[in-house]
């Protein structure tokens, strides 16, 4: 009787060793399957972002993207404060394709905590409550368009400025037909650089906005598709997210104050050009800002994380990266500075013309959406006039 | 004469095509209140420019009810 108890105890302990020994969530600190780490703290709508560099940058580097995505304010709190971060991580393996593996794996690093090498806001930093310290270095990166979103079912196609301060700032109070429900307008909690940025062109601070407060850009994005009276439902959405969500959503035409008609962020609302946004036609946008520790002799505090950021925003590196570093920008929906012609200096500020040192519209212009009027150039077959960049000849 | 009748209408019917309360007119005419939407900027420089600039792009001609903006234009403040 007792050999059978303790068989059948043994049986039973074996086979919870096994389903652990099988399913057991990677450690991220192996510098075996995750070589060379690099921790990132970044805004949720940077995800894409981060798998299709993270891709790029495993194979040609062995460099591993292990990153967490919470709100810009959070992300540069983390930093600021080297507060040491712990938990589910994502994180690129060899051999990643993001196009077969939307959701990448997940790894864990113990209480005891990471302090993150990168972290990313997708507002100024500003309109953080915390200041930048004198050890952070901000790194300009890549165009982050916002919209105003709807679900596919709805009658609306554009919103104006003025609408939007009603509806968000007052809620069904501000009597804007049809968004008459306040559990119909979502929002993004007040440390999120989608709120923050919006809010800022539309005159309501993140703070005041009314409606619902959706932590997670994807959870909004479902919401909005279902919710049960597409007319009144209205959020907000990072375009890179919304761009892969068009089956489901309809973004809506912006009119910023003193505008005199609403545009999309695109020459058409099917498009994907972003071409209001390159030229100051398209109000919400925002810079990512990619940000890092520096030593007391002001150098980057981890080399490798320093040539992450200049890849990803496009600096020239030593030695050059093998893979073109726009590409992954490109292909989720940002704007690399080198393809805009207007800047600001806050946010949702004034715009003011722009040409970058280093253009690369014509690039853009190719990869967003599969042609451009611009003459291709190599070395063997240089620009008759201007100078060749990515492959194309720019205007200078 | 029924030509000159139809004309005398039509000059008529021109003048009174603006309200009854129109205050607006002048010892020259009644006011034209008819206001054309100013042309694109085709060489935009300032912020105002950059966003009327003229494009090639799709929009949206829309005219929001706003029942709580303020008689001069103005927006209220945020409860």
């Amino acid at each position: 009787m007792k050999s059978r108890f303790r068989a059948t105890w043994l049986f039973v302990l074996g086979g919870l060793l096994f389903a652990q020994t099988v399913h057991a969530q990677p450690v991220c600190d192996d510098p075996v399957n995750l070589p060379n780490p690099i921790y990132l703290s970044v805004g949720d709508t940077q995800v894409n972002l981060m798998r299709e560099l993270g891709a790029k940058l495993r194979a040609a580097e062995q460099i591993t993207l292990i990153w967490r995505a919470t709100g810009s304010c959070t992300n540069l709190d983390t930093l600021y404060g080297d507060v040491k971060m712990s938990g589910n991580f994502s994180y690129i393996p060899a051999g990643y394709d993001p196009q077969a593996t939307p959701n990448p794996p997940v790894c864990s690093v113990p209480s005891s905590g990471v302090l993150a090498d990168i972290a990313n806001s997708i507002v100024f930093l500003e309109g953080c409550p915390t200041p930048k310290p004198n050890d952070v270095a901000d790194i300009f990166g890549p165009v982050q368009s916002f919209a105003f979103v709807v679900p596919r079912a709805s009658s609306q196609t554009a919103i104006t400025a003025e609408e939007a301060y009603f509806v968000f700032g007052f809620g069904m109070a501000g009597k804007v037909t049809p968004w008459l429900d306040n559990n119909l307008l979502l929002g993004r909690p007040v440390t999120k650089g989608t709120v923050i940025s919006i809010g800022a062109s539309i005159g309501v601070p993140a703070g005041k906005w009314q409606g619902q407060k959706i932590n997670l850009s994807q959870d909004l994005a479902s919401q909005l598709a279902a919710s049960p009276d597409p007319e009144k439902a209205l959020g907000i959405l990072g375009s890179e997210v919304y761009d892969s969500l068009r089956s489901t959503l309809k973004a809506l035409a912006f009119r910023a104050y003193k505008q005199r008609r609403a545009y999309f962020t695109d020459s058409t609302a099917i498009a994907f050009d972003k071409q209001n946004v390159r030229d100051g036609h398209y109000h919400l946008w925002s810079y990512t800002h990619w940000l890092q520790k520096l030593d007391s002799m002001g150098k980057p505090r981890k080399a490798a994380a320093r040539r992450v950021i200049d890849i990803l925003v496009g600096n020239p590196v030593t030695p050059p990266a093998t893979f073109e570093s726009l590409d992954a920008t490109v292909k989720v929906g940002l704007i690399p500075r080198c393809a805009m012609k207007v800047e600001r200096k806050t946010e949702g500020g004034d715009f003011s013309l722009f040409q970058s040192d280093t253009p690369c519209g014509c690039y853009f212009d190719f990869k967003a959406t599969g042609s451009t009027s611009c003459s291709a150039c190599s070395e063997a077959n240089p620009c008759k006039t201007g100078v060749c960049r990515h492959g194309y000849c720019e205007a200078r | 004469m029924k030509t000159t009748r139809a004309l005398v209408a039509v000059l008529l019917l021109s003048f009174g095509s603006g309200c009854p309360d129109d205050t607006g007119g002048t010892d020259e005419g009644p006011a034209d209140l008819y206001v054309a939407e100013p042309p694109c900027v085709s060489q935009p420089e300032t912020h105002v420019e950059l966003l009327n600039a003229c494009t090639s792009a799709q929009s949206v001609d829309k005219k929001p009810v706003l029942p709580l903006l303020r008689p001069d234009g103005t927006l209220p403040p945020l409860p």
